[in-house]
């Protein structure tokens, strides 16, 4: 059992708080992606748990065992660095066969470990090479071996994908989601790139300054964001965001844009007329509906993907992005009018950045 | 690369040209010279026409014992102060880099104000402290109950060649600690975390991935020190004029003393000759040995 | 919702930096020692550099010392001492910047080779140049002046001087230069423009290193010079040592600090470059 409990975590680097009441439940064998941007707290999250870093406050638990006090060596964890961190004068085997020489396992114990990990990450032709002589894909596979070989209950990884190339690491992406399924162990997973986030996890951990933001599977973040941040930290291009006000039309509740146009928004109650905020609609949910679009706008650029075309229009000074199918894309400088679905509208409010609808 | 020799030959003469003349006439020809001479019967001593000699004067060094001694000697010296030097340096970079971090620039500073002190200064410095009435380390070893009565230290062969290595030594230690620490800092801290993750212990974490990956740097200082070492004179001159019994005649001092005291530069330049191939060999070992050259970043 | 702080859990690394102080201190002293020794001995009066237990601190403070030996004599060979030291620091790096932009941006295929020789060449025994030496400035008349001192220490210099500019230069872009030469500056111009200005604390270090040790040199400040008039410190210090030397120890001292301060002054100011030239190379 590898459940790992964070409980009212608190961390500062002299005056700066830079984790603030920290509380998260990672299920046993769970992928979870720990996501925000830089400076959000992640990696001192993680390293915390990897016990790199000191708890000022609140207490971690690792398998229901409180492991504050624990040396990290204990913890029967292991971490696969951003920069690998393989040791340069080992050879690949060497350094696959180290954690088990430090930890006293038999030689033959460990030579069989080493070849089986080898041969799953296809290194075995490898292992009389130093790290130096490797490519960035062979280093980032004997890094991950490192941390395989040892059989660990929790794996960590510190933004592993972010010094490959796009094309490896969409590669890498898999592979790693691939081994997860077959080893199935817990495993942390820290980065800054949403699209990781969203293709990895089994439950994404949204962080800001310090704190948790939302906390769900993917699609749910991606459907229900709780607040702004949210909503416009995952997918991408990201969510549009349309000021105005919540009035009546003289039947229904909806929300006047800037330029004057209403768009009427259902389930909306009534305590929240006269509230300012902010209409979110992603790009896919925003329709090109050419006699009824309240919103009137002028094509500034048009990205062909090859699959689905990205507008990116001018609304009243603001950049807003809409999506459509290729043959129906419109020229630059084309003025479309454009129309949000009924469920893909997501309220906010303004001050607070709350989702409301 | 900017420029090819062909293209700009004259550019490329100006440049050389004023290292060219002084290493050529003062470095390079002294040694090739030099080592003519020691075929001769050079002395300054002696006007006319030079008279080779062959290998007599290699054989009386040979058979001379102070030659063996002096070899011997700063042998011994050099290699125990070498090893002293760069096992203290390392030990206490180690300290600065792990334990002390914050103030290892300032450390770092003072201990190195340490290699500015002339030797001239230390060895009148020495003189004093290892002095057999009132020197401080004479105090020192009776009032903490060592010894019972002073000692000349000076005056006992051993205690004069530790007395050395201690001059040596301490002269060195800010530099080979400087070197580790710098190699030390280029160590990139999630290794360490690495090495921690993987469950390595405090020594094992020096042993297997601290040492291994300075290692080339360490051996590269100690062999300019040692290399340094082995011209040092001012020590033994001013303290013990290689004595007692020539328990601290160093090869420098010997040759010395044959070209400018007894002014006999042929049998000088053999000696000289002699360390310089004493010097390569050492050095070749120490490289061939010493250095591992597989270890890529 | 309490929050309890976390227990004892990195108190090992606590732990740790407690001894590692503790060490580091003692280390210190241990160097620091004898330095401090030093100067503590020279404000002392002779009488009291004898007592026993040996004074740490000196109760009769006293400059006599200093007073004592602070003669013409010492003047003279101070300005010695800093002419030959300031001049071969001065060609020593004059040369060997020259020499290193040389051998940094031109391809030639014994370039390793010449490195090498540089470096070997600092492990030559010194006695066996002098002899060559001593008979050339026999010959030249160079003999007793300062030259025979000034192009000794410049020849002990000059190597280290090489290999510390090339490792400076080594690491400045060549973008620069390229870009220059495209503008249509002469070679030389971007050598003395462009290039050297941005190695400035390699030529710091290279002309302290120099410097400093020119200042400490002692066999050929005693071969190639007899007379007092052009005699550098450390010769002359040590023909007082050997010589008249009558046991003022705490005359000796102070002689010793007045030797070391400018030194040690001149270090203080440039630190900095200093260390950078040392690891510079070393990492290499």
């Amino acid at each position: 059992m590898a459940a790992i409990t964070l409980t009212n975590l608190f961390k500062s680097f002299g005056p700066v708080e830079v984790l603030k009441d920290i509380n998260l439940s990672i299920a046993d064998k769970e992928f979870c992606v720990l996501v925000g941007p830089s400076g959000c707290g992640k990696s001192t999250l993680l390293r915390m748990i990897a016990g790199l870093e000191e708890v000022q406050a609140g207490t971690i638990e690792i398998g229901g065992e409180t492991v504050n006090d624990m040396r990290p060596r204990d913890r029967n964890l292991a971490m696969v660095f951003q920069g690998y961190a393989l040791y340069p004068h080992k050879t690949v085997k060497e350094n696959l066969s180290f954690s088990l020489k430090m930890h006293k396992y038999k030689k033959d114990e460990i030579e069989t470990r080493v070849q089986k990990v080898a041969e799953t990450l296809g290194l075995d032709v490898l292992l009389g090479r130093r790290p130096g002589q490797l490519s960035g894909g062979q280093r980032q596979r004997v890094a991950m071996g490192r941390a395989m070989v040892r059989d660990p209950s929790v794996f960590l990884f510190d933004e592993p994908l972010s010094n490959l190339d796009a094309k490896l690491r969409v590669q890498m992406r898999t592979e790693i989601r691939d081994l997860h399924q077959r080893i199935g162990a817990t495993s942390v997973y820290v980065t800054h790139d949403q699209i990781e986030a969203m293709t990895m996890a089994d439950r994404i951990v949204i962080m800001n300054n310090g704190v948790i933001e939302q906390v769900g599977p993917p699609l749910e973040l991606f459907d229900n964001p709780a607040n702004v941040f949210v909503a416009t930290f995952l997918g991408a291009p990201s969510i549009n965001l349309l000021e105005g006000k919540v009035v009546s039309d003289g039947e229904k509740l909806g929300v006047r844009l800037v330029d004057g146009s209403f768009i009427s928004v259902p389930d909306i109650k009534s305590p929240l007329e006269d509230t300012s905020v902010l209409m979110g609609v992603r790009p896919h949910h925003l329709v090109v509906d050419p006699e009824n679009g309240p919103i009137q706008a002028t094509v500034k650029v048009v990205e062909p993907t090859g699959v689905e075309t990205f507008v990116f229009s001018e609304f009243k000074g603001q950049e807003i992005a809409c999506q459509v199918v290729r043959q129906a894309a419109p020229k630059q400088k084309d003025k479309i009018r454009l129309s949000p679905t009924k469920e893909g509208i997501l309220l906010f409010d303004k001050t607070s950045g709350e989702r409301v609808i | 690369m900017l420029y090819r020799v062909k293209k700009a030959p004259w550019f490329f003469a100006a440049l050389i040209l004023p290292a060219a003349l002084v290493v050529g006439f003062l470095i390079l020809y002294p040694v090739i010279n030099g080592i003519y001479l020691s075929f001769t019967d050079a002395s300054p001593l002696r006007q006319g026409a030079l008279k080779f000699v062959g290998f007599e004067n290699y054989t009386y060094l040979f058979e001379e014992e102070v030659f063996y001694a002096s070899v011997f000697n700063t042998s011994f010296i050099v290699f125990v102060s070498s090893a002293l030097a760069v096992i203290m340096g390392f030990l206490i970079a180690l300290l600065l880099h792990f334990g002390v971090k914050r103030f290892a620039p300032l450390f770092r500073a003072l201990v190195f104000q340490v290699w500015v002190v002339p030797w001239i200064c230390v060895t009148i410095l020495w003189g004093w402290m290892f002095n057999k009435e009132y020197g401080l380390i004479n105090y020192l070893m009776t009032a903490t109950g060592m010894t019972e009565t002073n000692m000349d230290i000076l005056f006992d062969q051993t205690g004069a060649q530790w007395v050395m290595i201690a001059g040596f030594t301490w002269r060195s230690i800010p530099f080979l600690m400087v070197i580790a620490l710098a190699g030390l800092q280029s160590i990139s801290t999630e290794i360490i975390e690495a090495s921690e993750l993987d469950g390595a212990r405090f020594l094992s974490r020096i042993g297997h991935i601290i040492i291994p990956m300075i290692r080339n740097v360490l051996m590269v200082a100690l062999l300019l020190d040692s290399v340094r070492f082995f011209q040092e004179m001012t020590l033994p001159l001013l303290l013990t004029q290689g004595g007692p019994v020539n328990a601290t005649m160093v090869l420098s001092l010997f040759t010395y003393q044959l070209a400018f005291e007894n002014w006999d530069f042929a049998l000088a330049s053999a000696a000289g000759t002699v360390w310089l191939v004493f010097i390569i060999v050492v050095a070749w070992i120490v490289l061939r040995f010493g250095i591992r050259k597989e270890h890529v970043k | 919702m309490s929050i309890k702080p976390s227990s004892t859990a990195f108190s090992y690394r606590k732990i740790n930096a407690l001894a590692a102080y503790t060490i580091a201190i003692a280390a210190f002293a241990f160097l620091l020692l004898p330095v401090y020794w030093l100067v503590v001995t020279s404000f002392k009066p002779i009488e009291d550099v004898f007592v026993v237990p040996p004074e740490m601190w000196p109760h009769n403070f006293t400059f006599k010392n200093y007073v004592n030996q602070f003669d013409l004599r010492l003047i003279q060979m101070f300005q010695n001492s800093l002419i030959v030291s300031g001049a071969a620091a001065i060609l020593s790096t004059f040369a060997g910047s020259l020499c290193a932009y040389a051998i940094s941006r031109f391809y030639f295929r014994f370039k390793s080779i010449l490195l090498l020789f540089f470096l070997a060449s600092m492990a030559f025994p010194v006695p066996m140049l002098m002899i060559t030496m001593y008979s050339t400035f026999h010959q030249l008349g160079l003999l007793d002046t300062y030259w025979a001192l000034i192009l000794g220490n410049t020849a002990m210099g000059l190597p280290l001087s090489v290999w510390l500019m090339t490792n400076f230069i080594d690491q400045i872009p060549i973008d620069m230069e390229e870009a220059a030469l495209l503008d249509g500056a002469s070679p030389f111009s971007v050598l003395m423009h462009i290039v050297l200005p941005m190695v400035r604390p390699g030529l710091a270090a290279s002309g302290i290193f120099v410097f400093v040790t020119s200042w400490n040199e002692l066999l050929m400040g005693l071969t190639f010079v007899s007379s007092p008039e052009v005699r550098t410190l450390p010769a002359g210090i040590t023909l007082a040592f050997l010589g008249e030397f009558e046991g003022d120890w705490s005359e000796m001292m102070a002689l010793a600090v007045m030797v070391t301060l400018p030194v040690f002054l001149l270090f203080m100011i440039m630190q900095k470059s200093i260390l950078k030239g040392m690891t510079a190379g070393a990492l290499k």
